[in-house]
């Protein structure tokens, strides 16, 4: 995978000025932008996620998916142009991200846990659904339950990246997914302050 | 309210059960109450009003603490959970000393796509959890299952034991550091009616 090839909304430096005051607004802070990638490059991820393999991981009391690796997709979400304009819009220097993607299907989920809720700093979601509609009632939405005791919660949504400064009191977990999701699936690349 | 049949023998077959079941100890009593009983109570369960429950660790429906319903029927059941005749019986099976009296008690309802995630049910002064299922019966393809998980290298593995709920049938065991369990999804239209808590 070559260059980062973004939507071209998003190559305005205007934008990004936008971007950054939408997310600086939140709490936590975060924004939500659609349609991140070109056709092009999405598909190219899509299909670049389609080849590598899947290795389903549980532990019950903890959380159940299936990982993939890619070396690409590491090498996409730490490349210059990325981190960049994620330092932009976050108004913090990042050098590198931890990538984590994982898969995830009927009965899978993800469930608070003391040692990530802990956890602290920027994080990155970018989903690529195996369909384009991903059904909010099919569960595997991304919650955020926040110290100010409100969810925020990030639905599945094809080529979206949702970028959250994580503060230590928000817990994260990923909704369990029930069974009208038949055989849909959808790959969360998650990317964090590393 | 009254049980069915309690016999020496009953409690005897159920203590064997319960002292030889994996992945942890456990009874599967069915029929547990006198049919009439178990109707009346069940048609008044359902008058209960339900409040949805949602986390990260589940997604149904619950009632407030039944010790504070006003509904006859539910105070005498929980006349007979209070009395020293249900302590014992508890007592017989399990051989955990439970202190009559002392119990937690509410009603539940898994509907479609309802869930209860892998936990362990252990928290100060639980000994004994129990279910009474007051819902037609589950099968494979109703989901709600309730999973008893094996303990793999200190960790919850897989199901050891399914239990679809059961018309009128009492599910007890022991709360301790390994009693992983889950409640599977609900698939379909069936609900999932129980009356549950702890022993202490």
């Amino acid at each position: 995978m070559a260059a980062l090839m973004l939507n071209k909304a998003y190559t305005d430096a205007n934008v990004w000025h936008l971007i950054r005051e939408d997310f600086r607004k939140g709490k936590p802070k975060h924004a939500v932008l659609k349609a991140f990638f070109d056709k092009n490059r999405y598909d190219a991820l899509r299909t670049e996620l389609k080849r590598c393999a899947r290795n389903n991981v549980k532990i019950a009391d903890r959380y159940s998916y299936s990982i993939i690796e890619s070396r690409k997709i590491k090498e996409l979400f730490n490349s210059s142009e990325f981190l960049e304009f994620i330092s932009f819009i976050a108004e913090k220097k990042i050098t590198h991200l931890e990538i984590i993607i994982r898969e995830f299907g009927w009965k899978d989920y993800t469930l608070l846990h003391d040692k990530t809720s802990a956890d602290s700093g920027l994080k990155v979601f970018f989903f690529v659904p195996s369909i384009d509609e991903w059904d909010y009632f099919w569960g595997g939405s991304i919650v955020y339950k926040t110290s100010e005791g409100k969810s925020l919660v990030f639905v599945p949504s094809e080529n979206t990246l949702c970028i959250v400064d994580k503060r230590k009191e928000d817990e994260e977990f990923t909704q369990y997914v029930n069974h009208y999701v038949g055989s849909e699936r959808v790959i969360m690349i998650e990317a964090r302050e590393g | 309210m009254v049980p069915h049949s309690l016999s020496p023998l009953l409690v005897k077959k159920l203590r064997a059960e319960f002292a030889g079941s994996i992945p942890f100890r456990h009874a599967f009593i069915e029929s547990f109450l006198e049919e009439d009983s178990a109707q009346r109570l069940a048609k008044e369960l359902e008058a209960e009003l339900f409040e949805e429950k949602d986390s990260d660790l589940f997604q149904f429906r619950q009632t407030q603490d039944l010790h504070y319903s006003k509904n006859e029927v539910i105070k005498d059941f929980l006349t007979y959970l209070e009395s020293k005749e249900f302590s014992d019986f508890i007592k017989g099976i399990t051989g955990i000393p439970v202190k009559q009296g002392a119990f937690d008690v509410s009603g539940s309802l898994y509907i479609d796509t309802d869930y209860l995630l892998c936990h362990d049910d252990e928290l100060e002064g639980r000994k004994v959890a129990y279910i009474l299922y007051l819902c037609k019966d589950f099968t494979e393809q109703d989901g709600g299952a309730l999973a008893l998980l094996n303990e793999e290298n200190e960790k919850p593995g897989e199901a050891g034991k399914r239990y679809y709920p059961q018309w009128n049938s009492l599910l007890v065991f022991e709360v301790s550091r390994k009693s992983w369990h889950e409640v599977e999804e609900v698939i379909g239209n069936k609900k999932r009616y129980a009356i549950g808590g702890w022993l202490h």
